[in-house]
């Protein structure tokens, strides 16, 4: 079953064209790679799957236009990890974690001890919990990262989206994320550069090019260096080592 | 910090805060002893009242503006705080993005032309109101969502230069000198001739704004995390702005009514606060009103004292306080940009 689906979404700016009749559809309970070369519209693909913007009947979350679903309802389902932006608050690592549980959160309450503890449980999986107590001006840019994805995995959602997640991150932090996401479950939709992870760790693959979808599949089977070549420019290689599949360039 | 710390150091400000408003009594154009205020004061509450010339220094004048310093202290720091969560801007201050300004105006127009007698006796504060939140819609408008908190800066002192100069254009074209001089003080900010009718008005604009950050507490930590983090949690931060806007108007309108324009608290408050205790709205409301009450406190007194028998006006002081410690924050914060 599709847990989301895109029909005929395009979108210009400035009569440029980004997206362009895409289609795509992304399994329930599947880890989803949408990969491309830069300015091939994943990022904006993304904007309208977390409702940033409006895809005026172009996407259907569990068969419903997402239009119509209130952002307070979407929330509970659906967590999204932005792109990096710049952020002045200082908050407590814990605080920012137990953000996430702001959608089950009641009206004026604080939040209640079973949301700290699913906070807590949150830290534990992306191996933060020792970082707790400290103020996020203390911290690295990949260790930042880590606090909201643990905070997008507090908000328990169906679906995660994740806008290149691994930036920021080190090779065991990348490695740790990817095994973390695949442990969670749940359907996740992820906007990867690495395509080695994509391969390794990824059910699916949505392969973007100039604003389409060029193909969609099976991560194994889409992942050719022919293909590769014809989006990238570059010539690739793809090997096996101890049971792995890697792709180089 | 654990809680137990937060309780500590919170309580500590309150009993300096009782502290200062006490010691302040005494000081002014005729010196009074802290203990002969605590006389008169425990005479007080023992329902008498004595009829020295003391007395009526402490009851009807010292101690109305000193609670008035400290509520408006709270305010300002409170609707600084406000501002720059929304705005996500450390350098946001109802002085700096001429809101109080637009205040101003408002009500140095109401006077003029003498539209606040038509609302009498709200006149004055209904016009400050219409030109705090006049202000404060173009600021929001003009800057929109850019994420260049400098840009929001200059845009806010663009607007404070020009209602400013609405300000001296309403004055210089008035023809009564009364009225020159009563326009005059809400440009530079004071507390003289604060009376006692003045403190419910102040008490309960302060009190509303409590409740506001207090009920709003987690929206409002979503939004200083990122605005688009905030949607993605499934809150309209749309509506939090524009309550934002709403709230600090009104409390800006009423402070200025009374005590004319004072700068830079509202800047500086919110960064001490956020130092001495921590980033959540939970915290910060108590902090920063705590701190801003007990600073404009003791603003007052040296203003009182610094030349006595004559007063600066506050808002003078404050922005020769103040305005060096914003380039301070400028030249830390952005220092690569």
């Amino acid at each position: 079953m599709n847990i989301i689906e895109v029909k005929n979404l395009s979108w210009a700016i400035d009569g440029k064209k980004i997206l362009d009749n895409v289609n795509a559809t992304f399994a329930e309970g599947k880890i989803t790679a949408i990969i491309g070369a830069n300015g091939s519209g994943k990022s904006t693909l993304m904007s309208f799957l977390s409702k940033t913007r409006r895809s005026s009947n172009a996407v259907y979350f569990k068969g419903q236009d997402v239009d119509k679903i209130s952002a307070e309802r979407y929330a509970l389902e659906v967590s999204v990890l932005p792109q990096r932006q710049k952020m002045i608050a200082d908050f407590r690592v814990k605080d920012v974690v137990t953000m996430g549980r702001f959608p089950y959160k009641k009206k004026f309450r604080d939040y209640t001890d079973e949301d700290r503890r699913i906070a807590r449980k949150a830290m534990e999986s992306v191996g933060i919990i020792d970082m707790a107590e400290r103020k996020l001006s203390q911290m690295s840019g990949g260790e930042i990262q880590r606090v909201l994805i643990a905070k997008a995995l507090a908000q328990e959602p169906e679906l995660i989206l994740m806008d290149e997640p691994t930036n920021h991150l080190d090779v065991k932090y990348k490695l740790a994320l990817m095994k973390t996401l695949q442990a969670y479950g749940k359907t996740v939709i992820i906007v990867l550069h690495d395509l080695s992870l994509a391969i390794q760790y990824c059910d699916e693959v949505v392969v973007m090019v100039a604003g389409r979808v060029l193909t969609q599949g099976n991560a194994t089977e889409v992942m050719q260096p022919d293909l590769l070549k014809e989006i990238f420019g570059v010539p690739f290689v793809k090997f096996e080592r101890e049971g792995r599949t890697y792709i180089g360039y | 910090m654990n809680k137990k710390n937060l309780y500590l150091r919170a309580s500590t400000l309150t009993i300096i805060l009782f502290a200062s408003m006490i010691i302040a009594v005494g000081f002014g154009s005729i010196e009074i002893e802290t203990s002969a205020v605590i006389n008169e004061v425990a005479t007080f509450l023992q329902g008498n009242k004595t009829d020295s010339p003391n007395s009526m220094i402490i009851f009807d004048i010292r101690i109305p503006r000193i609670l008035f310093a400290a509520i408006s202290g709270a305010i300002l720091s409170l609707t600084g705080m406000l501002m720059q969560t929304v705005s996500q801007n450390y350098l946001a201050d109802p002085y700096i993005l001429g809101v109080s300004s637009g205040a101003g105006m408002g009500a140095v127009f109401c006077i003029i032309t003498g539209v606040a007698q038509i609302f009498a006796p709200y006149g004055v504060y209904v016009g400050a109101f219409l030109g705090a939140a006049l202000a404060t819609v173009i600021v929001v408008r003009i800057a929109g969502t850019s994420n260049s908190p400098i840009k929001l800066v200059l845009i806010g002192m663009g607007i404070s230069a020009l209602f400013s100069a609405f300000t001296m254009l309403e004055i210089y074209g008035s023809k009564n000198e009364a009225q020159v001089r009563s326009a005059m003080f809400w440009l530079m900010g004071s507390f003289s001739g604060i009376q006692w009718t003045m403190i419910p008005i102040a008490f309960t604009v302060l009190f509303a704004l409590i409740i506001f950050i207090w009920l709003f507490r987690h929206e409002l930590d979503l939004i200083l995390l990122g605005r688009e983090e905030a949607q993605h949690l499934g809150l309209s931060t749309t509506r939090m702005q524009q309550a934002v806007v709403l709230i600090s108007s009104m409390a800006i309108a009423i402070t200025v009514s009374i005590a004319g324009i004072i700068g830079f608290i509202g800047l500086v408050i919110p960064h001490i606060a956020r130092f001495i205790g921590e980033s959540r709205h939970a915290v910060m409301l108590w902090f920063t009103s705590l701190i801003g009450a007990v600073v404009m406190v003791w603003a007052d007194v040296i203003a009182r004292s610094l030349f006595k028998p004559e007063e600066v006006p506050i808002g003078i002081l404050t922005a020769c306080l103040g305005a060096p410690i914003f380039m301070q924050i400028i030249n830390r914060q952005y220092k690569d940009s």
